[in-house]
């Protein structure tokens, strides 16, 4: 048996797109939680522009999805599309590293590694290590 | 001796027909027969015959192939603990479990409260770094969490296992970086937490209150951040019980099926 999840997707959002990004989530995603799908902005690049990170396994069909005009899926009828839209016009896969004026996504095969898409995304985690709370 | 004994195990097994799902079946009930709360995970499609594993988290689409995301991991022991994850993108992978130490994750709502327990977990060590990845934790709020580090960069436990619980530190383990995987276990007697590593005490630390709800598996529940970026996070066995010679029979079993020498 072999898994149609055959490649790997590591997107940055932009601090200020967060709530689109999540919208375009939702509407490639597979589920009605996808909306959540990016949460706290924890990375930064090398200007210290801070980004959500999300990455997971996808279907080939995931790039094509996200190059085609959106339509609200079945999960989420009454999701919201303009904002969907808005971040899809943001996309940039493959494209380089991370800047706060495109959604940046490295795609590859799955076995690849989630960090070493995020080094080619030029993302550093930001330690957590906040006072007085573990 | 030990070693050699768990060398030839599984040749014993298949000449005698004992299959380990008896032993599996021996164990959950040796720890949940008499109704004590928990879970019991092993991350695998199929467990005793029964499909376990699921790419959503309602259970409609079965995990039959290695890549395959893992949005439902049943609870073997009865309980109805299962693991979950609803966001598409925060799901494991098949094998292992796999978690990318970016966004993935498992959870549901266990109540552990006060109770003595045994938790245990099978921890892939290979690639472990970077700020605090949680192999699992308990509570919704800091103060009466519990949070297994599997790595810390902070204070003076720099790479070394670390267990906080209600807000402080409890107890400090080894640096287990890239040391394959291994067995991992705490327990709760009375005030008292023990850490084991591979079967064998390592340390202990005193802290009291009760444990609020919510378990992770591969982050800290609360804010769901510090993920876990080992390369994987095997079978793991939570049991509230008093009876801790049962920790040495979760450890057997969960050591046999990962192929750790204890």
């Amino acid at each position: 048996m072999t898994t149609q999840y055959q490649q790997r997707a590591t997107i940055a959002a932009p601090a200020a797109h967060i709530p689109d990004a999540n919208q375009l989530a939702l509407a490639l995603g597979e589920s009605s939680a996808d909306d959540r799908t990016f949460s706290t902005a924890s990375y930064k690049d090398e200007q210290g522009n801070l980004y959500a990170v999300g990455s997971t396994v996808a279907k080939p069909i995931f790039a094509q999805l996200a190059g085609q005009p959106l339509q609200a899926p079945d999960h989420s009828p009454d999701m919201d599309l303009a904002a969907a839209t808005r971040s899809q016009a943001l996309l940039q896969i493959n494209g380089g590293i991370a800047s706060p004026d495109v959604i940046a996504v490295i795609l590859g095969d799955r076995l690849e590694a989630a960090q070493d898409h995020i080094a080619a995304l030029g993302l550093i985690s930001i330690p957590q290590t906040d006072q007085g709370v573990y | 001796m030990r070693a050699i004994r768990s060398a030839i195990r599984p040749s014993i097994r298949s000449s005698f027909g004992i299959d380990i799902l008896d032993e599996l079946q021996a164990l959950i009930t040796s720890l949940f027969s008499a109704n004590e709360q928990g879970a019991f995970y092993i991350p695998k499609p199929v467990v005793n015959g029964v499909q376990s594993l699921f790419q959503d988290d309602a259970g409609t689409v079965a995990v039959t192939a290695d890549g395959d995301p893992v949005g439902l991991m049943l609870d073997q022991s009865g309980n109805g603990n299962h693991a979950t994850q609803s966001v598409s993108g925060s799901r494991p992978v098949n094998p292992g479990l796999a978690y990318d130490g970016v966004d993935d994750f498992l959870e549901n709502s266990f109540e552990m409260g006060s109770s003595d327990f045994i938790i245990s977990i099978v921890a892939g060590t290979q690639g472990l770094s970077g700020d605090t990845p949680c192999a699992f934790g308990l509570g919704s709020t800091d103060r009466n969490g519990l949070y297994f580090y599997a790595n810390t960069s902070f204070g003076a436990a720099n790479n070394q296992v670390r267990v906080f619980a209600f807000n402080a530190e409890v107890l400090l383990g080894p640096d287990i970086r890239d040391t394959g995987d291994r067995i991992l276990t705490l327990t709760r007697e009375n005030n008292t937490f023990s850490l084991y590593v591979d079967g064998e005490f390592y340390s202990s630390g005193v802290a009291s209150g009760a444990f609020s709800e919510d378990l992770a598996i591969g982050t800290k529940p609360i804010n769901l951040d510090r993920k876990y970026n080992g390369d994987k996070l095997g079978s793991m066995v939570l049991v509230k019980t008093s009876n801790f010679a049962n920790r040495a029979k979760i450890e057997n079993y969960l050591a046999s099926e990962a192929g750790v020498t204890l």
